[in-house]
């Protein structure tokens, strides 16, 4: 086992070093630059001054092997739009906010959704499973920014319940939490309700309900252990974003997210910003994907790694 | 403190209420290098409030400043900013009293505002006109007669309504109506040079194919194409540059090709004379006509549209230099009759306007024309529920 992380992780890392080099030089490639409204006015000498402090008068693949040595020594460099400002600060600032919004949302939506699958798949075509499949196929089709507009001019505007945007106590963090685990609510329970079928026509079912098991020991030894890897599947994507929190639904609530200030980078041609925050959401998504693997086989024992495959 | 001039300047004064004339603390902005005023730990404060904190991307929280020359009349003990970037979601909050005060630029929300009786409308001059302007190393716009058609074809009252929901003043001037010369508003004794232009040529289409004559080439204006470069690729540019794409085209019979760019590109391209018609705004930085003359003089490199006129450059080397009102105001003046009727070297647009609400509870704002917004210092809530 130990063996298999440990070959995952020198993956990770070279995973992480291509995705670094195409994004670096994409990047680059693009036209515009981030001094070009700061530096605008300024006499020539001073410009190239200015361009020299970060090194944005070497050539690109200079650039890229000055970037990687300091990458090496963990420094993701300084904001180049906002000077003083180190990529890290914005990280440590930000992502914590878009993570505490996005745990929420998705413990909410992966226990709500897990638990509507379930009942819709024992309660098949009666009136809980047509009731559950209207809510998550209006989960679904139901973009995450329609919703946020209506709770907050429903919830906030008419009837003053919660604050309508911002970022402080808990209750900011209602609307856009039920906002952004409305669509994966409905997923899972779509997910859990099909493979929730699969298991229960199984023959080792109809053993359990035999040999005499309470309902409760058969859905959660015998039908939750089984019919929920389809859901851990999707489960990586979701981690990553959660600390990339949602652009959209951030912009509404005005929360200090992570996601406004990857597009305001972009925008921004902000070299270091950008590179940072995608080294920051690759290296995320990677390890949730390790993270996910491992929790296959605690799971389904079916898919632990024996010694004698990995050799 | 003791500042000695190279020469003189009779705008002097203006000058020092300028972001950039604004005081420093030498030890502490040498310690602090870079990180100065990145945060509230490292920005200091010598007015009536200061800054206590900054969530970045969030909100900005100020306190009254005990230190402040004039601290007795400051009655606020604290003023928050909320830094909202949805315009639907600030309304929204001022709609129920979220916020005290708003910017609204909709024209959804400014109908709404507008009927309530709880509140006030405040629409005010900014020292800022939005512009359209022509690179003159192309070949169509290296004649004045074609580059004076482009400044008649829009009917400007018409797009300050539709573009700006009313919230601007059509321009046919390039100076403000808010500007000052010494003492003396110069858009009361200046009339606007454009206007004058218009009452000559009343069909900017004659103009059009006379340059084209004069160019020696096919006066057909429906076989020219235009690249207009915009500095934006948001619905909202997309907006405004089909205004101006139908404008120019029903005006003048010309087909007008839209390409939309990121900001940084567009500079990076303006800079480098690498288009054809262009648009922006520009906002002065002190009170004098001159922050609006001195970007067109030669090499100055503001703006770079390729033209260069000796005259011009003396006028405002005149007025930088002269100490007699009288005799800056007739520089400016003929200065901006060349820029504007003579060359047409730009073609502005609508003098813009600020535009917000705030509850009647709030009293005493200001907002001085070059500062960072709303002044605080007198403002104070009275009946507030």
């Amino acid at each position: 086992m130990l063996k298999y992380i440990l070959k995952r992780v020198l993956y990770m890392v070279l995973t992480l070093w291509i995705v670094i080099t195409i994004t670096f030089f994409l990047i680059h490639a693009i036209p515009g630059n981030p001094l070009a409204s700061l530096a605008r006015n300024l006499p020539p000498q001073v410009r190239a001054n200015y361009y020299a402090k970060y090194g944005l008068d070497k050539s690109v693949p200079q650039q890229y092997v000055m970037f990687l040595k300091n990458l090496f020594h963990g420094d993701l460099g300084e904001s180049l739009k906002f000077p003083g400002r180190s990529v890290t600060d914005i990280i440590s600032e930000h992502a914590p906010i878009s993570a505490r919004l996005g745990i929420q949302a998705i413990l909410i939506g992966v226990i709500v959704g897990i638990v509507l699958g379930i009942i819709a798949g024992f309660k098949r075509n009666r009136w809980p499973d047509h009731l559950v499949m209207f809510v998550a196929i209006l989960g679904v089709c139901l973009p995450s920014f329609v919703l946020a507009a209506l709770l907050q001019y429903i919830l906030s505007v008419k009837i003053e319940l919660f604050p309508t945007a911002g970022w402080g106590t808990g209750k900011y963090t209602v609307l856009p939490t039920i906002a952004l685990c409305f669509g994966s609510i409905a997923t899972y329970a779509r997910y859990m309700r099909s493979s929730v079928l699969d298991v229960i026509n199984q023959d080792y079912i109809l053993t359990a309900k035999a040999k005499g098991i309470s309902n409760f020991s058969l859905i959660w030894k015998h039908v939750i252990r089984n019919a929920i890897i389809p859901a851990i599947t999707i489960l990586p994507p979701q981690i990553a974003g959660i600390f990339g929190g949602s652009f959209v639904i951030e912009s509404i609530f005005a929360i200090p997210g992570l996601g406004s200030n990857l597009v305001d980078a972009v925008n921004n041609r902000d070299y270091t910003v950008i590179m940072g925050l995608t080294i920051f959401y690759c290296a995320l998504y990677i390890i949730s994907l390790l993270v996910v693997d491992i929790l296959y086989g605690v799971v389904d024992p079916r898919v632990r790694v024996s010694e004698d495959t990995t050799e | 403190m003791e500042i000695t001039l190279e020469g003189p300047c009779a705008y002097f004064e203006k000058l020092l209420a300028f972001k950039t004339m604004y005081p420093q603390r030498k030890d502490l902005v040498e310690e602090w290098g870079d990180k100065a005023g990145s945060e509230a730990e490292y920005t200091i404060s010598c007015g009536p409030f200061k800054l206590e904190k900054w969530t970045h991307k969030s909100e900005l929280v100020l306190v009254k400043n005990e230190n402040y020359w004039d601290a007795d009349k400051v009655k606020l003990d604290k003023v928050t900013y909320k830094i909202v970037e949805d315009p639907n979601t600030a309304s929204n909050m001022l709609s129920n009293g979220q916020l005290d005060i708003c910017a609204v630029s909709k024209p959804e929300w400014l109908e709404k505002f507008k009927q309530r009786d709880d509140m006030t409308y405040v629409s005010e001059f900014e020292p800022s006109v939005a512009y359209q302007f022509f690179n003159q190393e192309v070949e169509l716009f290296s004649n004045a007669n074609i580059r004076k058609a482009f400044a008649l074809a829009v009917d400007k009252e018409e797009l300050v309504d539709v573009l700006y929901y009313g919230i601007g003043e059509p321009a046919y001037g390039w100076i403000p109506p808010v500007m000052k010369v010494g003492d003396k508003t110069y858009r009361d004794v200046v009339e606007e040079p454009l206007k004058k232009l218009q009452e000559e040529n009343p069909d900017p289409k004659e103009l059009l194919i006379k340059g084209l004559e004069e160019l020696g080439m096919d006066p057909d204006p429906s076989k020219i194409t235009i690249n207009m470069l915009e500095g934006g690729t948001d619905p909202e540019t997309r907006r405004f540059a089909e205004y101006y794409q139908q404008a120019y085209e029903t005006a003048l019979g010309v087909n007008i090709k839209a390409e939309y760019v990121d900001w940084p590109v567009f500079l990076d391209r303006v800079q480098n004379m690498d288009y054809e018609l262009a648009g922006m705004g520009w906002m002065g930085d002190y009170d004098d006509p001159m922050t609006f003359m001195d970007m067109w003089m030669t090499g100055s490199e503001m703006s770079n549209t390729g033209w260069s006129n000796k005259e011009y450059d003396e006028l405002i080397k005149k007025a930088q230099e002269s100490l007699d009102e009288e005799e800056r105001l007739e520089c400016f003046k003929r200065a901006e009759e060349i820029l504007l009727y003579e060359d047409a070297v730009i073609a502005p647009v609508i003098y813009r306007k600020s535009s917000r609400f705030q509850y009647n509870y709030v009293k005493d704002t200001m907002k001085p024309l070059f500062g960072s917004g709303i002044e605080f210092k007198y403002a104070y809530t009275q009946d507030r529920k």
